[in-house]
C-alpha cells in the first residue's frame, strides 16, 4: 500500500473527568473513503475535530501525508471540512462563500471566479454564484458546502454528517453526487455519521466508534457479516442475536447450542470449543421452510409490510424473537399465531466470540 | 373581550397615554404662537417656528453640534466597547454573569451622581489636578472642567453599557462554527475576525450606536454640567426656550425637528431592511 494520506497514532483527548479519544490509531489510504460510524457521545466527532485542528489532543499524533500537523492550527493545514449543518458564511453569497478559501489562499479576483465558476459547476450549481445562502435549498446549500470544502484542493476532506439535514428523498441522490464528485477528484475522505444504512452506503472501509475507541474497523462486509462484539452488531442493525455454547467443531464446521432449549445451529464460522457465543442471524438470510440443517421452530408473533416484503417476528419455541425477512414472491405471509420453522444455511449462521 | 384582546387593549392604551398623547401636545403645541400669559401661548396654525429654526443660524449650529457630539459619543462608545463587549462573549462562561454584572453595576448609581462625581475628579481643585500637581507635572492644574473632554468622558461614561448590551447580546449568539469555518478556509485570527465576526455583529453594533446616539442627541443634564459654553446642544436650546425664554412652541419646534431628524434615517433604515427581507 502507498504511504497512507492520513496517520493518526495514539490519540487522546479528555473534556474535563469525559474521555472523548482512548487512544485511537487509524490510517487513511489515498481516495478513500473512511466513515466513522457511532452514537452520539462515542467520540467520533472529537475524532474529526482533531484531524481538522479544531481540537489539540492530549496525547497522540496526527501526521498528513507525512507531516506532523498535531500542532498546527486549522488554517495552516491541508484539511477541509464540511461542517455539520454546513456554516455556510450568511452575509456572503455563493461565489463568495465557495472564494473564500481560495482569496485566503491569495488567488487573485480573476482566478478566483474562474476556479469558483468550476466549482459550482461541478456541483451542479451553475449560475447560483449571486444567491445568498438564505434564498438556497438544503440541497442546494449542502452542495454550495461541498465545492467550498473542495476548492482548495484538499489533501483530505473531512464531512461530518453531510447528509442529515437533508430528507430521506434528497438524501441518497445527494450521497450519490457526493461519491461521483469524490471518484473523479480522487480525494480521501473521513465521514462521520450516526446512520449507519448512510456509513454502508459510501464507505470503503469504516469503524464503529464507541468510547473514545474504535470498536472495530475494516469494509462494511467485514463489520456487517463478522460483527466482533455485541455492540458492534446491534449498532450496525444486525439483529436477531441469540446466546448459545460452542458444542462441535472440525472441517470448517461449528455446532453451537442455543441457550433454553435443545436446540443447536451449524455454523461456517470458526469459534474455539466450549466458548460463549452470541448467535447473529440475518433477517434477510432466513426463511420460512423445512430446508437445510438448521431449523428453528417457532409462532408467528407479528407481520409488518416492508415494501415488497414482510418481517415476520417469530418467537421461537426455545427463547426470544427472530425476526425474518420474507419475500412475498416466495409465498403468501404467514398470518399471527401459526405455526412456522425458520431455516438457515449454515454460512448465514454469525458467531460472535466477545 | 377575550384575555388576548384585554392584553393587546391594554398595551395600546398605554401607547396611546404615555406616547401618542403627549407627542400629539407637542406637536400642537410646535404649531402655536407664543403669547405672554399662562400657558404662555395662544393655539394657531403658523409654520413660523419652523422657518425661524431653519432661519436662525443659531438653531442650526445647535443641531450639528449636537449631532457632532453624539457622533464623537457613539464612536468613543464603540471604541471602548466593541472590545468590552468582544472580550465579554469569549470569557469563560463561569465568569460571564460577574462580568456582566460589571458592567450593568454604573446602573445602580443615580445618573446625576455619576456625572457629578466627574465634576469633583475634574475641577481645578480636583483628585486628578491634585494628583497630577503632588507628580510635579508642569502646568498643573489643568482646565479640565467644562471642555469637550469632560463632556466626552461624562457621554461615554454613562451610554458606554447601553452600547455593550446590545452588542454583547449579538456576538455571544454568534455560531462558532462560522469561525472554524473560516479558520478551516485558511483564515488567520485577524482575517477570522474581519471578514467573519465583525460583519456579523453589525446589527449589534448598530442597535448599539443607535441606543447611545439617540439620546445624547437630546442630552441636557451631561453637557450642562460637564460641557462648556460652547456645548450649546440641543438638549440645552430647548431647555432655554422653555424655562428661560418661556416660549413653549419654538421648544416644541425644536423637539419636533430632532424627532423627525432622528426617526427619518431609521425609518429609511428599517425600510430597506424589510425590503431586503421581503426581497
Amino acid at each position: 500500500m502507498a504511504a497512507p494520506v492520513l496517520s493518526v497514532a495514539g490519540l487522546e483527548k479528555r473534556f474535563g473527568a469525559v474521555t472523548a479519544l482512548a487512544g485511537v490509531t487509524l490510517d487513511i489510504a489515498a481516495g478513500e473513503v473512511f466513515v466513522l460510524l457511532g452514537d452520539s457521545g462515542s467520540g467520533k466527532t472529537t475524532l474529526l475535530r482533531c484531524i481538522g485542528g479544531f481540537e489539540r489532543p492530549d496525547a497522540g499524533t496526527i501526521h498528513l501525508e507525512g507531516q506532523d500537523v498535531t500542532a498546527l492550527p486549522p488554517h495552516r493545514r491541508a484539511v477541509n471540512t464540511m461542517f455539520q449543518g454546513y456554516a455556510l458564511f450568511p452575509h456572503m453569497d455563493v461565489a463568495a462563500n465557495v472564494g473564500f478559501g481560495l482569496r485566503q489562499a491569495g488567488l487573485g479576483k480573476a482566478e478566483t471566479a474562474a476556479r469558483v465558476a468550476e466549482l459550482l459547476a461541478m456541483v451542479r450549481l451553475g449560475g447560483h454564484g449571486a444567491r445568498y445562502p438564505h434564498q438556497l435549498s438544503g440541497g442546494q446549500r449542502q452542495r454550495v458546502a461541498l465545492a467550498r470544502a473542495l476548492a482548495r484542493r484538499p489533501r483530505l476532506l473531512l464531512l461530518d454528517e453531510p447528509f442529515s439535514a437533508l430528507d430521506r428523498g434528497l438524501r441518497e441522490e445527494t450521497r450519490a453526487e457526493f461519491l461521483r464528485i469524490q471518484r473523479a477528484l480522487g480525494i480521501a475522505c473521513v465521514m462521520v455519521t450516526h446512520d449507519q444504512e448512510e456509513a454502508f452506503a459510501v464507505a470503503h472501509r469504516m469503524a464503529v466508534m464507541r468510547a473514545g475507541a474504535l470498536a472495530q474497523l475494516g469494509t462494511p462486509e467485514e463489520l456487517y457479516e463478522r460483527p466482533a462484539s455485541r455492540a458492534v452488531a446491534e449498532f450496525l442493525g444486525v439483529r436477531n442475536l441469540l446466546a448459545g455454547v460452542v458444542r462441535e467443531r472440525g472441517r470448517g464446521q461449528t455446532r453451537v447450542r442455543l441457550a433454553g432449549g435443545g436446540v443447536s445451529l451449524l455454523s461456517t464460522a470458526a469459534a474455539p470449543l466450549g466458548a460463549e457465543v452470541l448467535v447473529a442471524l440475518r433477517p434477510e438470510l432466513l426463511r420460512l421452510d423445512d430446508a437445510g440443517p438448521n431449523l428453528l421452530a417457532g409462532t408467528v408473533e407479528s407481520v409488518s409490510y416492508r415494501g415488497g416484503a414482510v418481517d415476520v417476528a417469530v418467537r421461537l419455541e426455545t427463547a426470544g424473537v427472530l425476526c425474518v425477512r420474507h419475500p412475498l414472491r416466495a409465498g403468501a405471509a404467514p398470518v399471527p399465531g401459526a405455526a412456522v420453522r425458520v431455516s438457515c444455511a449454515p454460512d448465514a449462521v454469525i458467531l460472535i466470540t466477545e | 373581550m377575550t384575555p388576548r384582546r384585554l392584553l393587546l387593549a391594554l398595551c395600546w392604551a398605554w401607547l396611546a397615554l404615555v406616547v401618542a398623547l403627549p407627542l400629539g401636545i407637542v406637536l400642537v403645541l410646535a404649531f402655536a404662537r407664543a403669547a405672554p400669559g399662562l400657558p404662555p401661548f395662544e393655539l394657531a396654525f403658523s409654520g413660523g417656528n419652523f422657518s425661524l429654526l431653519v432661519a436662525d443660524g443659531f438653531y442650526l449650529r445647535a443641531f450639528v453640534r449636537s449631532l457632532g457630539i453624539a457622533a464623537l459619543a457613539t464612536m468613543l462608545c464603540l471604541l471602548l466597547g466593541y472590545p468590552l463587549a468582544y472580550g465579554l462573549s469569549r470569557a469563560p462562561a463561569a465568569w460571564r454573569g460577574a462580568l456582566l454584572t460589571a458592567v450593568m453595576l454604573p446602573f445602580w448609581t443615580g445618573f446625576l451622581l455619576r456625572v457629578s462625581a466627574w465634576i469633583g475628579l475634574l475641577r481645578e481643585d480636583g483628585w486628578i489636578n491634585a494628583a497630577l500637581g503632588a507628580l510635579g507635572v508642569p502646568g498643573a492644574p489643568f482646565p479640565l472642567l467644562y471642555s469637550e473632554l469632560a463632556l466626552q468622558l461624562g457621554l461615554v461614561h454613562v451610554y458606554l453599557p447601553f452600547l455593550v448590551l446590545p452588542l454583547y447580546a449579538r456576538l455571544s449568539a454568534r455560531e462558532v462554527a462560522l469561525e472554524e469555518a473560516a479558520s478551516d478556509l485558511g483564515a488567520g485570527k485577524w482575517t477570522v475576525f474581519r471578514r467573519v465576526t465583525l460583519p456579523l455583529s453589525l446589527p449589534g453594533v448598530a442597535a448599539g450606536s443607535a441606543l447611545v446616539f439617540i439620546p445624547v442627541c437630546g442630552e441636557y443634564v451631561v453637557p450642562e454640567l460637564l460641557g462648556g459654553p460652547g456645548a450649546e446642544t440641543l438638549g440645552r436650546v430647548l431647555w432655554a426656550e422653555f424655562f428661560a425664554n418661556r416660549d413653549w412652541p419654538m421648544a416644541a419646534a425644536l423637539a419636533v425637528a430632532m424627532l423627525f431628524v432622528l426617526l427619518l434615517p431609521l425609518a429609511l433604515w428599517r425600510w430597506r431592511a424589510g425590503r431586503e427581507m421581503a426581497g
